[in-house]
């Protein structure tokens, strides 16, 4: 909620992949108020979740899609919507089905295991063209590291998780990680909205000569 | 959940931690000595440019010179040549008081013809690279003398060796650059030169005691001259240091090692562009 205010107080003066965020945090405070509202008419809100999942990919690839240089990876990052949605779909309707109460941790796998390498491509492409602007003033690093943090702690999150599950053990110091995770995850992501600057940001990367 | 279940979640997590963490500080140290590597490499290409900028300034400089000295040499002195030759056949055909007044006129083409000459030869690249810089600053100070506008003493120390023709040049543009210092601005009366030959060091010493200035000019627009010398003596390997405080004179002090490579990347004179 945080991370979406000042996206939308600063939204004039950030660079459009960090506009693009800030709709995917609207979206997402959607998501999780149709969550509540699921969860107290049907005690059962894993729809919501699923969606949210999608919404996550979609969201996030298009950042990705304006921060690289390569055309090429411009172009998987985009293309890779398509069959990702088509995989959301085929989980939805035929592997985790909402209606069982189950969570989308198919999707969420394999959506992490992207978002871990578009986040080590994205930090490779700051090597190859690094800009004379301090890094902890770059809000492209404040998110990729976001993103690789929250993206790899994630399956051992879900690792984890399951496996109290499987086992019928009290789960709660896996859930208060998971939400340390997140909450550094969104702390991570302000920090990005905060100091973004879209006059500058044409001009972050120094081509590599 | 058992106290061991805790430990394992504990540990697994305070390790993917680590690497996450280990890996982003990695990564940062790593961006910053790129940063640092760039950074250098800008400098070192910038340092290249101005340098690179220097030597063809230079070039044009020293490319106008020979053909305003060309000019002066084979064209002007060669019409007021003629015009002297001209003066002196009609010399013979008017009566004396005509032919006094001739000769006199006669006498002043002559004359301007040498100063033409000398003016030529201080210009031209050629004439230092036959003669030399001590031979060539000598005449210069001979002239100058002769002038009266300046009096201008010269002192060589040590075993004489050339420089190079490119080098010779470049000291002798800052000269005259100093010269001209002296006269236009300074108001000076007396001028100092020294010419230091060393077996591993050269050094070129002039000093007027003219009005001087303030060393904030240096950094201002209308130090450019002086700036110059500086950027001159860095062409060819050596440093320039100028001191001067108001009402004191100036000195300017040109040091160079003579078996140092000159011009860093070893290119031609700046007087051929071919």
């Amino acid at each position: 909620m945080i991370a979406f205010i000042i996206g939308v107080v600063r939204y004039q003066k950030l660079a459009t992949p960090f506009q693009i965020l800030t709709y995917y945090l609207l979206a997402t405070i959607i998501l999780e108020i149709f969550a509540r509202v699921l969860a107290i008419k049907f005690r059962n809100n894993a729809l919501a979740y699923h969606l949210m999942s999608a919404n996550g990919y979609v969201f996030y690839s298009l950042v990705y899609y304006f921060l690289f240089i390569n055309k090429k990876i411009k172009r998987l990052v985009l293309l890779s919507i398509f069959p990702v949605v088509l995989f959301f779909f085929i989980n939805l309707f035929f592997l985790q089905q909402p209606s069982r109460e189950t969570f989308p941790t198919n999707f969420y796998l394999l959506t992490n295991t992207f978002f871990v390498i578009l986040s080590l491509l994205l930090f490779k492409q700051m090597l190859q063209h690094s800009s004379q602007v301090t890094i902890v003033k770059q809000s492209i690093f404040w998110f990729n590291t976001a993103i690789l943090f929250f993206s790899a702690t994630m399956f051992l999150n879900m690792g984890l998780l399951n496996y109290y599950v499987t086992h019928k053990w009290g789960y709660d110091i896996v859930y208060y990680f998971w939400e340390g995770n997140f909450c550094l995850f969104n702390v991570l992501i302000s920090i990005s909205l905060f100091i973004d600057k879209r006059d500058p940001y044409s001009i972050i990367w120094v081509q590599k000569t | 959940m058992g106290a061991k279940d805790i430990k394992f979640v504990v540990l697994a997590a305070t390790l993917l931690f680590a690497v996450v963490i280990g890996f982003i500080v990695y990564f940062v140290i790593l961006y910053r000595n790129r940063q640092l590597k760039n950074k250098q490499e800008q400098d070192e290409r910038e340092a290249a440019f101005q340098q690179e900028l220097l030597k063809t300034q230079i070039e044009i400089q020293e490319q106008t010179l020979e053909y305003i000295s060309k000019e002066i040499h084979d064209n002007i002195t060669q019409v007021l040549s003629f015009v002297k030759l001209s003066l002196a056949s009609v010399g013979n055909t008017v009566d004396d008081n005509k032919k006094a007044k001739i000769n006199e006129s006669r006498e002043l083409i002559a004359q301007s013809i040498t100063d033409l000459r000398d003016l030529s030869k201080s210009l031209s690249f050629e004439h230092i690279a036959t003669v030399g810089l001590v031979k060539t600053i000598e005449m210069e100070v001979e002239k100058i003398n002769k002038s009266g506008l300046l009096k201008v003493s010269l002192l060589t120390e040590g075993q004489i060796y050339s420089l190079g023709e490119q080098r010779e040049l470049v000291l002798f543009r800052i000269y005259q650059e100093a010269i001209n210092n002296a006269l236009k601005y300074a108001n000076a009366k007396h001028f100092k030169i020294n010419l230091h030959y060393r077996a591993d060091l050269f050094n070129l010493t002039l000093e007027d005691d003219g009005a001087g200035f303030s060393p904030d000019l240096l950094n201002n627009k209308s130090g450019s001259g002086l700036r110059n010398m500086e950027n001159r003596a860095a062409l060819i390997g050596g440093k320039a240091v100028i001191d001067s405080v108001p009402g004191m004179g100036c000195r300017i002090h040109v040091s160079l090692n003579p078996f140092k490579q000159f011009y860093a990347d070893g290119g031609p004179h700046p007087n051929s562009l071919s």
